[in-house]
């Protein structure tokens, strides 16, 4: 029995109606905390609560980045993200291109291995982490930061690019090595320009953990110096008297960059995240 | 040759496998070692052999830990695979703009635990909260939701399930992607409703990948710490402490340090059951 129209514009408009409440629900966190950031204070502790800040002021923004500490721990996230993402999808290119092309023995314990690691929880590993960056005199330092978060990421990194290269036929690289490549060459030239969408794919996901990053930032540094900006979000809030007007605009500029990145680059994105998931 | 082709294999493997076995591999069997002594601070003190984990097993707080586990992980994961799934089917469908519904959708999974802890801490807030708006509109009144000890967790699984169901729409999504269109046709012509569609043809076709969602949320949420932390450090009366927590308060506030790695060791050993079965279900799927 085929449905009349009206039945038809109404389940569409019930549809339209579920995705747009969801959508909401999504951005609503969001576009509250960057209402309060663009408040002056008596709009933000008033209750019941204005929507739209009227005036808009940036002051906020401007006090956060005026502030000795804020724009240190930004940075400090920028260099530790990027670090990371150089050595964690470096090394796992490596990996996975020597797994997908080369036949060696011990490869299929070194695979097991790999994919073991990533039945390890950071949580259980975080107080031996602890105790040994103590131990080699790294404790509070970029570089421990790096070297666990590069670590953490390798595993799935190295599945996701195993798997790029497998879909790439070797035979290009043989013809390029007749053609008188040397085997390095025909990996930096022809095979790596070919798996470019795998070191997006891996390159924005150990963004978005690093960057994400509480519990390693949190354990392992403890000085202003070194500390990134999740962890001086959450001493801001364990301040005597949170101030929420100017804790919110730390908030806008820390997931600014995971937002930019995330909708630039949607598709390698979510490539990753499927691809990964699915070993 | 044959040497030279050995070893370009291995030392392009060397450098993942080595950092790896430092970071992650080392550390867990560092972490069984310590798990056997009592300690003080960071000193071990004498070989206890197993008594960290018989306390552990005695301990009435851990067992309400284990219990709170439970309730966040199958809480969260009903919530998210239900929502996940109903999404998903949703964003198959041919709408219009479906690329940024989509978009929109997935966003909150990239928003930091940390980030999420304070939004919602805010939005929550029981003076100048926007839900409290609501609330109050509605005639029900003003709620502090983290200092209510039935509310809390509750509302934990909330968050949790805002921040990380998109992980179970993107992945249903690309599965039902990947139906053939002829197939849902042909049924609809037989007269199949969309209900009877997706219960025998999508659901079966769909079965595998929601095993991976079950298994890869399970995982995120049994080891969850830092939106639990941040939110309420376990609080109020323990009453949102999970395992993880009650590991990390163990290990950083009160520094048993012998006793937080035992439930380390625990809990990773419990991680592995769960991936044990997911390999195992994941294999009679694939074969039947």
């Amino acid at each position: 029995m085929p449905k009349s129209k009206t039945i038809l514009v109404i389940q569409r408009a019930i549809l339209y109606l579920i995705l747009l409440s969801i959508c909401l629900l999504a951005m609503f966190p969001v576009l509250w905390a960057l209402s309060t950031s663009l408040k002056i204070e008596s709009q933000v502790v008033t209750f019941p609560p204005k929507w739209i800040p009227k005036p808009i002021t940036f002051f906020r923004y401007v006090e956060v980045f005026v502030s000795k500490r804020f724009p240190i721990y930004l940075l400090n996230s920028i260099i530790v993200s990027v670090v990371s993402i150089l050595l964690a999808v470096g090394t796992a290119t490596l990996a996975g291109y020597s797994s997908a092309r080369f036949t060696f023995p011990g490869k299929e314990v070194i695979l097991f291995l790999i994919l073991a690691a990533t039945m390890i929880p950071g949580i259980s590993i975080i107080i031996p982490l602890y105790i040994l960056s103590n131990r080699m005199h790294i404790y509070d330092t970029r570089a421990v930061l790096v070297l666990v978060h590069t670590g953490w990421r390798i595993p799935i990194s190295t599945w996701l690019m195993r798997g790029f290269f497998e879909s790439i036929p070797s035979e290009i690289e043989e013809a390029a090595t007749i053609d008188g490549c040397s085997w390095f060459q025909a990996f930096y030239k022809v095979s790596l320009p070919l798996v470019t969408p795998g070191l997006g794919a891996s390159s924005i996901l150990v963004f978005i953990y690093v960057w994400n990053d509480f519990l390693i930032g949190f354990t392992l540094t403890v000085s202003d110096r070194t500390k990134v900006a999740t962890v001086g979000l959450y001493e801001y809030l364990t301040m005597f008297g949170v101030e929420w007007g100017d804790l919110m605009a730390a908030v806008i500029l820390t997931i600014l960059p995971v937002l930019l990145l995330f909708f630039g680059l949607q598709k390698w994105f979510i490539q990753g995240l499927t691809r990964g998931a699915i070993k | 040759m044959q040497k030279k082709y050995y070893l370009r294999a291995y030392s392009l493997m060397l450098p993942a496998v080595l950092i790896v076995l430092v970071v992650a591999v080392y550390p867990i069997f560092y972490a069984v070692d310590w798990s056997l002594y009592n300690t003080r601070y960071l000193e071990k003190v004498d070989f206890i052999g197993f008594k960290n984990y018989l306390d552990f097993f005695r301990n009435p707080n851990a067992y309400r830990s284990l219990f709170v586990s439970f309730v966040y992980l199958f809480g969260s994961l009903g919530l998210s695979l239900t929502c996940g799934v109903g999404v998903a089917l949703i964003l198959d469908k041919p709408i219009k703009i479906r690329g940024l519904f989509r978009t929109i959708v997935i966003m909150p999974w990239v928003v930091s635990q940390t980030i999420n802890a304070l939004v919602w801490k805010w939005l929550l807030n029981a003076n100048f909260g926007a839900v409290n708006y609501f609330l109050v509109s509605l005639h029900i009144g003003k709620i502090d939701f983290f200092s209510t000890p039935s509310l809390a967790l509750p509302t934990l699984i909330f968050m949790n399930f805002w921040t990380t169901y998109p992980l179970a729409v993107v992945l249903a999504l690309a599965a039902l992607q990947t139906i053939p269109g002829e197939l849902i046709e042909s049924a609809k012509i037989d007269g199949a409703s969309t209900f009877r569609i997706f219960l025998n043809i999508k659901r079966p076709l769909i079965q595998p990948t929601i095993l991976v969602i079950v298994i890869l949320l399970s995982l995120l949420y049994w080891n969850m710490v830092t939106l639990i932390y941040v939110s309420t450090a376990g609080g109020p009366l323990r009453r949102t402490e999970t395992i993880s927590v009650y590991l990390f308060k163990n290990a950083f506030e009160d520094w048993n340090i012998g006793y937080a790695a035992a439930i380390g060791v625990v809990m990773f050993i419990a991680n592995i059951i769960f991936s044990l079965i997911y390999i195992k279900l994941l294999k009679r799927e694939t074969y039947a």
